[in-house]
């Protein structure tokens, strides 16, 4: 009997894949392939963020050694780290 | 450019097995286009790790079920989020979108109400019935493919084969 119940399923007949396929899979493959260019930019543009803040760190200390330098200057002492000159 | 060739030499010798087990695991033409798409766009991402420990052809089986079933699990979210999910749930499942280019249209009606009872039963079972009756794979290739033994694949189909058919007789009975 079961085989029976499952007897029509051999009637189901094999079709070819349709040609079309491969162009559209081709097609999302190239798509795939643009998306790394783009996940690229964003981690570029990620290490250039990263270097612009410590940039941005580096120049906010250079300030506050320069108010350093003029407070040294007005008690008269040297505020310069070279130990001899040129 | 190597990769490529390999790719479409498997492309070309696996795309009918594709293309059918998807045709019968989801019994729409779109739907099956869709989910044969993804398999080889995986195959393709996943063609450098395959370890040859099995043949290619279990390999992109494993793909194509998988996927299958993947897709159905999202298309029945979709669905539980757009309303009520029918009452009877445990019971037939009929297919609305059943367009099978494999069916006679002769056989359209009956055959729509078969897979709507296969499509009712769990998935491993499904699996199975699909592979074994329609495939017309071995239990041993079956065991391979679903990474398991042949004594639970037989116990699987046995019990797909007991589910089916009280099914049928119970969709008969209301009949009458």
């Amino acid at each position: 009997m079961n085989n029976d119940t499952l007897e029509p399923l051999n009637k189901i007949k094999r079709i070819p894949a349709p040609g079309y396929l491969l162009t559209r899979i081709e097609g999302a493959l190239e798509e795939v392939q643009l998306l790394i260019p783009k996940r690229l930019i964003f981690v570029y543009a990620a290490i250039f963020f990263v270097f612009l803040s410590l940039q941005i760190g580096v120049f906010s200390n250079s300030q506050n050694n320069t108010d350093i330098e003029s407070y040294a200057n007005s008690l008269g002492i040297n505020s310069s780290i070279t130990l001899y000159h040129d | 450019m190597q990769k490529k060739e390999e790719f479409i030499t498997i492309y070309e010798s696996h795309k009918d097995l594709v293309y059918n087990v998807c045709l019968n695991y989801l019994q729409n033409k779109e739907e099956a286009e869709e989910v044969f798409q993804d398999v080889f766009l995986k195959v393709h991402a996943k063609l450098n790790d395959f370890n040859q420990q099995s043949s290619y052809k279990t390999w992109i089986y494993r793909i194509c079920i998988n996927k299958c079933i993947d897709y159905l699990r999202a298309k029945n979210r979709k669905k539980r989020f757009a309303f009520l999910q029918s009452l009877s749930n445990s019971k037939l499942e009929i297919h609305s979108n059943f367009s099978h280019p494999g069916v006679l249209m002769e056989d359209k009606e009956s055959m729509r109400i078969l897979f709507g009872h296969i499509n009712s039963l769990p998935e491993k079972q499904k699996t199975a019935i699909v592979l074994k009756s329609i495939e017309g794979l071995s239990q041993k290739e079956i065991a391979q493919i679903l990474t398991t033994t042949e004594k639970a694949v037989e116990s699987l189909l046995s019990r797909a084969r007991k589910k089916l058919k009280e099914k049928i007789e119970s969709s008969k009975d209301d009949k009458e």
